[in-house]
């Protein structure tokens, strides 16, 4: 399963890649493929591109700003929560999106 | 998959969001003029000057003062841009880019209309909204459908929310805000150091949580009238946490659990940089520490504003503190709430294993799925 997600917190130097961090971690420990596009205060990094989007069978879009070019995901089922959810509830939040798809 | 559901997203978090992606945009704005005000500041106090504002220093005989009277025009123009970059991104986070110039001109004309951080708050709100009905409302021809975002929106955008915001909002927006700056400005003795202890306290309590953030945000909102007291108590307690209890267990490293020894050293790292969030590992394995970081975070804040520090600028790291009015007593001050809380921590933390938590600090929200 691939996973696209984006980190983005409000200052966008610490949360942010925290938040990045855990998703990869927690995704890798659960065998799934996740791709985290960074939002933070030097811009977007590692961007999530068309084609992956076209492959990816689901979003979590951890940010407690708005997201940009949030469009991008309008077709693709996804989980809104907050930056910190991923760092605090990581587990519980893989947990929702897989229940969802077994 | 039947059971995805479609929930609509709260308008309380759409709100919070939106002004939180306002205040993100600000920030570069605010620390670029409040530091370069900063540097222009201590450099002609050098000099013996205190008001290199003052025109008659542009035509000093010194080379240096003129250059620091500039250095203070420069920062001035960076700040002149809070209000409409705060009110242009609150805007674009509810109705993207269409929204970002009437939310921004909106946000200028808060500014001139001298209602503060409150009226470009109104103004991206008002901003946003519009341009979001704006935009589902107007059906255009195929033919014509580029007229919308290009022209229709733009003018029609701008021109209702400088409307509503000169002849509706204005006037009233503009008595509150300056009753609320009054009130906070005349604060005084007392009133001042509770109101200090009060932001530095909450600060400390959940380290990057909605109680510390609710606590910044309306500081750093503030620092956009022209009020400093809430921002200087804020920025202080930010760090006293990490920074208290990372020294903690460079000191007194046996009284603490091998992981904690090396999240303590990146906890050191982080609150020097003002980073909050280092001391969660310590709240995680034990709660009981919150109260000493409520307690060092309140005193270090109260301290610092008691003693008159003033710091102008969203920074907490140590590369803020010379900017500084009164950087010693400041300094200071985060020492004190630091000790407090590295000796304060040792009641809790006794070199005894301690059981892992059984649930996490906060029970996790449900996490929905939607398309």
């Amino acid at each position: 399963m691939f996973i696209v997600c984006i980190a983005a917190c409000p200052t966008g130097v610490a949360h942010t890649f925290m938040a990045a961090e855990a998703l990869e971690v927690k995704g890798k420990a659960l065998g799934l493929e996740v791709k985290v596009e960074t939002q933070g205060s030097m811009g977007a990094d590692n961007i999530i591109t068309a084609e992956d989007l076209a492959r990816a069978d689901a979003a979590i879009l951890a940010a407690d700003v708005a997201v940009n070019d949030v469009e991008r995901f309008a077709d693709i089922p996804k989980i809104e929560c907050s930056v910190a959810d991923p760092i605090k509830h990581g587990d519980e939040l893989f947990e929702a999106l897989i229940k969802e798809f077994n | 998959m039947s059971k995805f559901k479609s929930e609509k997203k709260s308008i309380g978090i759409e709100l919070k969001n939106a002004i939180m992606t306002g205040v993100s945009y600000m920030l570069p704005f605010i620390i670029a003029g409040a530091v370069l005000m900063g540097i222009a500041r201590i450099g002609a106090s050098m000099y013996g000057i205190d008001n290199i504002w003052d025109a008659a220093h542009g035509e000093s005989a010194n080379t240096f003062v003129r250059l620091f009277h500039d250095f203070d025009g420069f920062g001035g123009l960076a700040l002149s841009f809070m209000l409409p970059v705060v009110a242009g991104y609150i805007a674009f986070a509810i109705a993207n880019r269409p929204a970002l110039a009437p939310g921004m001109i909106g946000g200028l004309l808060a500014s001139n209309l001298g209602t503060g951080f409150l009226g470009a708050l109104v103004a991206g709100l008002l901003a946003g909204y519009i341009v979001k009905y704006l935009a589902a409302k107007i059906k255009l021809p195929k033919a014509l459908a580029s007229a919308g975002p290009i022209f229709l929106i733009p003018v029609g955008g701008t021109l209702l929310v400088c409307v509503i915001m000169m002849y509706l909002v204005g006037g009233p927006l503009s008595s509150l805000n300056s009753g609320l700056e009054n009130w906070l400005l005349a604060m005084s003795g007392t009133n001042k150091i509770v109101l200090a202890a009060v932001i530095g306290g909450m600060v400390g309590f959940d380290l990057g949580g909605p109680v510390n953030k609710a606590a910044v945000t309306t500081a750093m909102a503030l620092l956009a009238s022209g009020i400093y007291d809430p921002n200087t108590a804020a920025q202080v307690a930010i760090i006293i946490p990490p920074i208290g209890l990372g020294i903690a267990t460079l000191i007194w490293k046996n009284r603490f659990p091998e992981s904690l020894q090396e999240a303590g050293k990146a906890s050191t790292l982080m609150g020097f940089i003002g980073v909050s969030e280092g001391a969660i590992p310590f709240a995680i394995a034990n709660p009981k520490v919150i109260i000493v970081n409520v307690i060092g975070s309140a005193t270090g804040a109260a301290m610092a504003v008691g003693l008159g520090a003033v710091n102008k600028a969203p920074i907490s790291g140590f590369y803020g503190w010379l900017a500084v009015d009164g950087w010693f007593v400041y300094v200071i001050s985060i020492a004190v709430g630091s000790a407090i809380i590295a000796l304060g921590s040792l009641l809790f933390f006794t070199g005894e294993a301690i059981k892992a938590p059984e649930k996490p600090v906060s029970a996790a929200p449900k996490f929905a799925l939607k398309r």
